[in-house]
């Protein structure tokens, strides 16, 4: 599989006038054609913004620092990579004027005037009644119309890449379901390259080939998403899906992560998880530590294969469970 | 057990207008529902269902039009004003934003008194005395009394409401989405702290949410409620395992587990 997005060392600091903040710190990610790539987080670990300053869309105040190459050449943020990847956001309702019909918006994105070409696209997307629906305001639309709408909106520019970032949190479960499984057929049917953005991890899980955790600004686990989910090897990816309610722990005491995220102003050394890690040894503390993978794993080292951030992941420690103490 | 909420025929509508008409809308359509003193009941459902017009009428923020809602012997449909205040002491209810639930302009100590002071006759010291028991029994240090709003985390946001109402000494909870709005790593937290705050007050839970995964976790019985109408309330196992109503087995297909 050849790779469409090569990401490296991606650094972006907002300079505030309380100080920097480093949102995100190193951040390595690539993303392979036809794949959909998924980025978990919790809020402020820099999974949105890694994306927007791909895409050049961090204030002019914050600086980016980092390589990307598209498509196998080098590329800068204005570059082709911009011109081939569409953005959709999760409130759709903000993403669409409120003044103007669907069909009067769609025009000018497609940069085209022919109607039967755009009922086309908003049927792709499975609209009902498609030409019904391009002289339909937003208003009209419940919140998944609309979303499936913004998708049609990224679909007409034909990009290689779509990049989602929480498409589906603002819907209710029924209409979550759909919206997903279309995003799925979609990047199926056109070998589109999707980056999925979200917090949830049942999301991840319905659709993605591949996951990447990030923490505090940095990339902890990636690898194939059955693998992550079914065998995490970051303590963090442990506790978060340990404290995540599901069939195998009800009635239990959920596990919460003791203490909270590094707010970014402070410069830390070492693991930024090590500070709530329970397995922190005077290492993690002192050393960043490299993406390592198991020893077991006899992959090629720089294929799509599961690694994560931490010197333990060769050592046999505690499931995630075992973190039990109160969040602060 | 008994019924320590005894809904019968509620009917809620909120007055609209639709092209210049004045219209209304039916929210609730003849609900019945019974909530057994020290039960968690779990009320889940889509936007628009009537999940939270149900609980705010519990709760005495909307006013129904017809039907009845007895707690504890006391008929709350028409009960207002100076006669209701007894009432909403011992009812209790937390939002999904703890931040629309706090005065930005008060400290968090002024906060937590001012509850105290409308529904008790303690003195300054008593009621300190109770906000740092409550205080120790969320986890929160006692310093947060000094802070205002903007200066917690969700999570601590979120522990000084159910502080503030637990301070009355309520005996039934009213939860509307309490957790939809933090991380997963502090909802697991908050939602540990729910469970052992029930046993230890001996409490009734009314929960609402939308994520299937929490009521799962929580709920002794869980009601599924669409289009204003409760469709199927069973205990929380058999409704997982064998659900009986066509939209609950749609619903539990499309719940995202991982």
């Amino acid at each position: 599989m050849s790779r469409l997005v090569e990401l490296d060392d991606l650094h972006v600091t907002f300079n505030l006038p309380t100080g920097p903040v480093r949102a995100v710190r190193g951040v390595s990610l690539h993303v392979n054609e036809g794949e959909i790539l998924g980025v978990v987080g919790e809020s402020g670990c820099g999974k949105s913004v890694t994306f927007r300053a791909m895409l050049g869309l961090t204030p002019s105040s914050a600086t980016v620092t980092g390589s990307l190459s598209f498509d196998g050449a080098p590329s800068d943020s204005d570059g082709a990579l911009r011109s081939n990847t569409s953005m959709i956001y999760q409130n759709p309702g903000a993403a669409l004027n409120p003044v103007f019909t669907i069909g009067q918006q769609l025009r000018l994105v497609a940069g085209t005037d022919d109607t039967d070409r755009l009922a086309e696209l908003l049927d792709s997307v499975g609209l009902p009644d498609p030409h019904h629906a391009l002289g339909a305001y937003p208003h009209e639309f419940s919140g998944g119309m609309r979303q499936r709408a913004v998708i049609a909106f990224a679909l007409a520019q034909v990009p290689q890449l779509l990049i989602a970032d929480e498409p589906t949190t603002a819907l209710d479960v029924t209409t979550q379901a759909q919206v997903l499984d279309l995003i799925k057929d979609l990047q199926a049917d056109r070998s589109l390259s999707v980056v999925l953005i979200s917090h949830d991890l049942g999301v991840i899980k319905r659709i993605c080939d591949r996951v990447a955790v990030l923490y505090a600004g940095r990339v902890v686990e990636v690898g194939p998403t059955e693998q992550v989910l079914s065998n995490p090897l970051h303590p963090y990816t442990r506790a978060l899906l340990a404290s995540t309610p599901g069939r195998d722990n009800v009635g239990a005491e959920l596990a919460s992560i003791a203490g909270s995220v590094p707010d970014g102003r402070t410069p830390t050394t070492g693991c930024s998880y090590a500070p709530r890690c329970q397995h922190a040894t005077p290492d993690c503390l002192s050393n960043e530590p490299p993406m390592l993978r198991q020893s077991s794993d006899a992959s090629e080292p720089a294929s799509d294969g599961h690694q994560a951030a931490c010197i333990l992941v060769n050592q046999t420690i505690a499931g995630g469970t075992s973190d039990q103490e109160p969040a602060g | 057990m008994s019924a320590v909420i005894d809904i019968r025929d509620l009917h809620v509508s909120y007055r609209t207008r639709q092209g210049g008409r004045k219209t209304s809308v039916q929210v609730i359509d003849g609900l019945n529902l019974q909530v057994e003193a020290g039960e968690t009941l779990g009320i889940v459902g889509e936007s628009g269902s009537g999940k939270s017009t149900l609980a705010h009428s519990l709760v005495g923020l909307v006013t129904p039009t017809a039907g009845s809602i007895m707690f504890d012997g006391t008929e709350l449909v028409g009960l207002k004003g100076k006669k209701r205040l007894p009432i909403q002491r011992r009812m209790q209810m937390v939002f999904q934003n703890p931040l629309l639930s706090l005065s930005p302009r008060l400290s968090i100590g002024a906060q937590l008194h001012e509850p105290l002071q409308v529904h008790t006759d303690l003195t300054s010291a008593k009621r300190q005395e109770r906000i740092a028991t409550w205080l120790d029994a969320l986890e929160l240090s006692q310093s947060v009394t000094d802070r205002y709003p903007h200066e917690l985390s969700g999570g601590q946001a979120q522990r000084v409401v159910l502080a503030r109402a637990m301070t009355l000494e309520p005996e039934v909870m009213v939860f509307d989405e309490p957790t939809s709005a933090l991380d997963v790593s502090v909802q697991a937290g908050v939602l540990n702290l729910l469970r052992r705050l029930k046993t230890e007050a001996n409490l009734t839970y009314l929960f609402i949410t939308h994520d299937l995964g929490v009521a799962r976790h929580l709920s002794d019985r869980i009601a599924v409620m669409r289009s204003g109408e409760i469709v199927e309330l069973r205990d929380t196992s058999a409704l997982f395992e064998q659900p009986d109503h066509p939209y609950t087995e749609t619903l539990l297909a499309s719940s995202l587990s991982v």
